[in-house]
């Protein structure tokens, strides 16, 4: 006899249907697996096996063939095991076919021997992708069903084992899992907001922290110099909380990620903005994601949030060097035989390094380290990496003064301030491909950055003293441009371009 | 700069170790190099002062060196060569029992009566030191006061820098051969150097920097000068080395106090404490050198009062010569940090402030 159900397979952050068959005939008892499988998926005969067993029905000494379709695409993880269960069960005749064959309900699981469901990757995108497709029924593990129950018109069954499934497709009534109003979490987000850390715990340090307000005003990446203990990760790890509120459709795209990539721990949709911080050690393929059958790598899961790179001077090479396409383009590319994945990756940059190896330059008393062994390090950060981050600044040692005094800004009151920049923004380039003042493209940098006169020649004169790139001249137009929108300036002023040199990345 | 008389010592200079003490040794007991090259093993061993390393040295060096090959290549880059034979050797070397015998050179020596004073600090020097150096190098010049220094990283570099500025002359005592530029990233100060004094050497050319050669490399810088100055040293510092000598010879030091609480002032506060002369300006050393101090002069450069504007005025007034971040300038002037940074980017692109770390400015002397 023959059966067939429906379940998903995983093509980078999208998902695509896969027809599970069962055909169960006379012959030498037999259980084949087809249909491209990696190893997890093949190993889900066992799974499905003793799952079988254990629920109390009889595998009988037939041929059974399993084929998972369409072929070709390559089919990971252990979801298949619970959609292989029903197909066979099914072409046993133990499931009302009818009630699974007809394309309107789609099942997802990792199966236990005893027959237990277990939790599994990605199931947000996968009811995305099927409602798409006109499915609204879902049979997923018991604990991923808060996660599907955002979505609006569809029913999510979250079952624990085998048994139960079994019996709702035999017509026992189960509750669906209640939708879950996600406009309503939204709006609640206030409170959520509280618990995050906040700018106004950071003792002095305001040049920093303006230039943080200012980097992110603009979404220009930021690099972060000084001494060890001045407060770079601190700083670094409050700036998500003051990019603007992600909307609606950001925090799916966020929580479609995380979902994916395993990562959503209990809660069933993300309203912050990732932080992602991996350690120098991390390879280029983890940055960028990959894998033959590509998986998202840090950069995407920072995607509408910060990816902080801490002790940036001691990444290696080329995994820095893998970031310049992405940061450029704001997605990542990965081209595989059997086609290509393009993952989000719009990101902001804050990177951090100690001025040289000891970390205390230029305080001589501390630092010993001759002035080659401080270009040196510093040289090992590659040249195309600092050609796109904007803005560069010292964080210096904390003055005894400071220590526990509390700021006066909190993380909302510059949040609001760039609120505001974002608009003035938003306005600006209403006809234009981009959003932010970062990716002004050097042609419309006249239009857009209308330099003052006193500005015009304070900028030629350091072009010619500093002697700096053209490059350099237009990142300094660009980060005048949005030092000015915080002053709600039309005109670049010479304080704005004075400023943006002052953050000029050329180390030495 | 006569093949035929030089030759012998040439070839002495390039045998393997050949300190300037053992050079010495030599002498006391040959008239000339010539009389070393001729002798066969039996009369250097009647002498009794080689070891059988230096003897095996000697003769095996005969065929190993090719002097008119060493001779042609040393015309070839233009380093030129005397040795205490010579009129043009350096007269105030020739007073000291360990004077180098030999000299290798590029651009040229000091003349006998020119007014030179030697300037050495540490490697790793901070803003201040550097500051310091190239301010008292360059208003030296004023005065027609050379400097001499060894082309070291840090302080050294800026004395040379200094004196270049101030359109003076100097020279640069190297511990490897001339033709070779240690460090390396000193090779601008090393053209403008041979172009505007000279680089000299007691080593060959060739003569790869060895850490030994430099404390001897010292000394030379000592004899040249008519007066010492230190300008930052630790308190263990191979500067030091340069002081010892001075003091045996006979110079004036000179040390430009620091903080009691920076490390690289130890070494300078510690010799003022011991009797070194303090120097806060190029004119302290002048007595010491010999050249008669013109008031007028430093009275008009004293006039030259760098007038600012009042906010401009404010924030310079809050520099010094210690790098401050931006932090500590916005907080003592209590002025905005951008109008702070419109400030002082016109000051450094003024020329008198600088910018050695980042968002860390320093006043410029």
């Amino acid at each position: 006899m023959y059966s067939k159900v429906y379940s998903a397979a995983l093509l980078g952050i999208n998902m695509e249907m896969v027809a599970v068959e069962t055909d169960v005939s006379d012959g030498l008892p037999s259980f084949e697996m087809v249909g491209l499988l990696n190893s997890e998926v093949k190993e889900a005969r066992e799974r499905v096996r003793s799952a079988i067993k254990n629920t109390g029905y009889l595998l009988p000494p037939k041929r059974i063939t399993v084929n998972l379709s369409p072929a070709d695409i390559r089919k990971e993880g252990s979801s298949f095991d619970l959609p292989i269960a029903v197909s066979i069960l099914s072409s046993l005749g133990l499931i009302y076919h009818r009630n699974v064959s007809d394309e309107k309900i789609m099942i997802a699981g990792e199966l236990s021997l005893s027959g237990k469901i277990l939790p599994m990757n990605g199931v947000l995108p996968m009811v995305i992708a099927a409602r798409e497709k006109g499915i609204r029924t879902f049979i997923v593990p018991m604990e991923n069903a808060k996660e599907g129950a955002v979505i609006k018109d569809v029913n999510i069954y979250g079952m624990t084992t085998l048994r139960d499934v079994i019996s709702f497709l035999n017509g026992t009534e189960y509750e669906s899992e209640p939708y879950v109003d996600f406009s309503n979490m939204y709006k609640d987000m206030e409170n959520i907001d509280k618990e995050q850390l906040d700018f106004a715990d950071i003792s002095g340090q305001e040049a920093v922290k303006r230039a943080a307000k200012i980097a992110v005003a603009g979404m220009h990446h930021m690099l972060l110099i000084g001494t060890p203990g001045s407060g770079k990760s601190m700083i670094a790890k409050r700036i998500p909380g003051i990019l603007p509120k992600p909307n609606m459709e950001e925090c799916m795209e966020i929580t479609k990620i995380h979902s994916i990539a395993g990562q959503l721990k209990g809660s069933n949709i993300k309203l912050n903005r990732p932080f992602r911080a991996p350690h120098h050690s991390v390879t280029d393929k983890a940055l960028i994601g990959g894998g033959s059958n590509p998986r998202p790598g840090e950069i995407t899961l920072a995607h509408r949030g910060v990816l902080f790179l801490d002790e940036l001077a001691e990444f290696k090479r080329e995994t820095i060097d893998a970031l310049r396409q992405p940061l450029e383009t704001g997605e990542v590319i990965i081209n595989r035989l059997n086609g290509s994945y393009v993952f989000p990756a719009g990101i902001m940059l804050v990177a951090a390094t100690n001025p040289c190896k000891c970390g205390y330059y230029p305080d001589r008393n501390r630092c010993s380290c001759s002035e080659i062994q401080v270009k040196n390090y510093l040289g090992k950060i590659s040249g195309p990496i600092l050609d796109r981050i904007d803005i560069c600044v010292n964080t210096p040692p904390v003055m005894v003064e400071d220590i526990g005094k509390k700021s006066s800004e909190s993380s909302e009151d510059i949040r609001k301030e760039i609120e505001n920049v974002r608009r003035i923004q938003e306005e600006r380039f209403k006809g234009e491909p981009y959003r932010f003042n970062s990716q002004i493209t050097p042609s419309k940098l006249e239009e857009y950055c209308m330099l003052s006169k006193e500005a015009k020649s304070i900028i030629d004169k350091a072009y010619k003293s500093l002697g700096l790139s053209v490059r350099v001249y237009h990142k300094m137009m660009r980060v005048a441009r949005t030092i000015a929108d915080l002053d709600g300036e039309v005109y670049v002023e010479a304080k704005h371009i004075a400023e943006a040199i002052g953050y000029r990345t050329e180390i030495f | 700069m006569n093949y035929q008389e030089n030759k012998y010592w040439l070839w002495l200079s390039y045998l393997p170790y050949m300190w300037y003490d053992k050079a010495n040794k030599y002498m006391s007991v040959f008239n000339n190099p010539e009389e070393i090259y001729k002798s066969d093993e039996e009369t250097l061993k009647k002498t009794g002062i080689f070891t059988e390393e230096e003897i095996y040295n000697i003769l095996s060096s005969k065929k190993i060196i090719n002097i008119e090959e060493k001779w042609n290549e040393m015309n070839k880059k233009g380093i030129k060569f005397v040795t205490i034979h010579d009129g043009e050797y350096p007269d105030r070397l020739r007073i000291y029992d360990d004077k180098p015998l030999w000299l290798f050179y590029k651009g040229h020596l000091p003349e006998s009566d020119e007014k030179l004073v030697g300037m050495v600090g540490a490697r790793n020097c901070s803003q201040y030191g550097k500051s310091m150096a190239e301010d008292i190098a360059g208003k030296l010049a004023l005065y027609s006061v050379n400097v001499v220094s060894g082309m070291a990283r840090g302080i050294d570099v800026a004395c040379h820098r200094g004196a270049l500025n101030g359109k003076g002359k100097t020279y640069a005592i190297l511990g490897c051969g001339v033709d070779i530029c240690y460090p390396r990233e000193n090779i601008n100060a090393y053209m403008d150097i041979i172009s505007n004094g000279g680089v000299i050497s007691e080593y060959p050319p060739g003569c790869q920097p060895i850490s030994w050669q430099f404390p001897y490399r010292n000394r030379i810088i000592s004899m040249f000068s008519d007066a010492v100055a230190v300008i930052e040293a630790k308190k263990k510092s191979g500067t030091l080395i340069t002081t010892d000598y001075a003091l045996k010879y006979g110079k004036e030091i000179f040390a430009v106090p620091g903080r009691v609480s920076d490390i690289l002032s130890e070494g300078c506060n510690e010799l003022i404490k011991s009797g070194a002369y303090i120097l806060t300006e190029a004119e302290d050393m002048l007595f010491a050198t010999g050249v008669y101090f013109d008031d007028k002069k430093k009275k008009k450069r004293k006039n030259k009062k760098i007038l600012l504007e009042k906010e401009n005025e404010v924030v310079y007034s809050c520099l010094d010569l210690l790098p401050q971040s931006i932090n500590e300038i916005v907080e003592k002037t209590g002025i905005e940090s951008s109008e702070v940074y419109r400030i002082l980017m016109n000051l450094v692109l003024d020329g008198i402030v600088v910018e050695p770390a980042r968002n860390h400015y320093a006043r410029k002397i």
